[in-house]
């Protein structure tokens, strides 16, 4: 083995075991939060209203799994990397539209908003439930 | 023991397992995140520009602490409630304005703008780094 080879093989065996996400056919899994992100077309080209979001992955099966819901704020800040743009995810995700992403979680302060997340810029925002915008659902590892 | 004990002996046990943040003087604590909060009055009062905010929390020196920075937009994230507002803090930190709070981290690619949290409501945003805004240094445990 060459000194090249050597380090081509320990470059992608470190990348291996610090990366916590694997990607399986329309899902990742990320092993640190132990969370199953949806990863298929729809969840790049799927926009629909606040409630339609909640059904639509109440409903969702995906590479075995059922049990999916709308993440909650803090779980899809979680898959921001904010020193991308364009979008602003970690590469593992291969279906992403850089716009508003849809969470669970209720804007206090005025519930005709819910929370969401720009995947263009990374940042998280207000958005009003009766408009249209992005969905990825979450699954939680603890119970298949 | 009687079963009355038990339960008060599991409920405490329980309010000390799940509570991340614990509070002392001037600084909070979050055993989660392994991260020390700046909590004094100037987290609440000193409003100053960005460069300026690097300086002062690398020259703080709290509750006989040192070896303070700014926060990077995710960990700054991890202390904003968006479960409350005005303000979006968990109510352990006993000084905050319910306003933008620096990070240390840069937007894009941008030499002008970084990102910050508004603790009106817990959400981020880029602005500019020539304005005053909000400080609350952070250190490691």
């Amino acid at each position: 083995m060459n000194i090249k080879t050597f380090f081509t093989i320990l470059l992608s065996l470190s990348v291996f075991l610090f990366s916590n996400l694997t990607r399986n056919n329309n899902t990742v899994i990320d092993s640190k939060t132990n969370l199953i992100w949806q990863d298929n077309i729809d969840s790049k080209k799927k926009n629909v209203k606040w409630a339609n979001a909640v059904r639509y992955c109440k409903d969702l099966r995906l590479d075995g799994y059922t049990n999916w819901k709308l993440p909650n704020i803090i779980e899809l800040l979680s898959i921001v990397d904010k020193s991308k743009y364009n979008p602003a995810i970690y590469s593992t995700f291969k279906n992403v539209s850089p716009l508003y992403y849809w969470s669970s979680s209720p804007y206090v302060s005025n519930p005709i908003n819910s929370w969401g997340v720009d995947f263009g810029t990374g940042n998280d925002g207000a958005y009003n439930k009766s408009h249209s915008i992005y969905i990825r659902c979450v699954h939680s590892n603890d119970k298949k | 023991m009687n079963i009355n004990n038990f339960i008060v002996i599991c409920l405490i046990f329980s309010s000390f397992a799940f509570a991340t943040l614990s509070r002392s003087n001037n600084i909070v604590t979050d055993s989660k995140t392994k991260l020390m909060w700046q909590d004094d009055n100037d987290s609440q009062t000193q409003k100053i520009k960005w460069i300026k905010a690097i300086e002062y929390c690398k020259n703080l020196k709290l509750d006989k602490s040192n070896k303070w920075r700014l926060p990077s937009i995710v960990e700054l994230l991890t202390i904003a409630d968006k479960t409350i507002y005005s303000p979006a803090l968990n109510p352990i930190f006993k000084n905050v304005t319910s306003s933008y709070y620096w990070s240390s981290s840069g937007y894009r690619n941008s030499t002008n703008t970084v990102w910050l949290v508004n603790f009106n409501h817990g959400g981020d945003i880029a602005l500019s780094k020539y304005d005053p805004r909000y400080i609350r240094c952070v250190r490691p445990i």
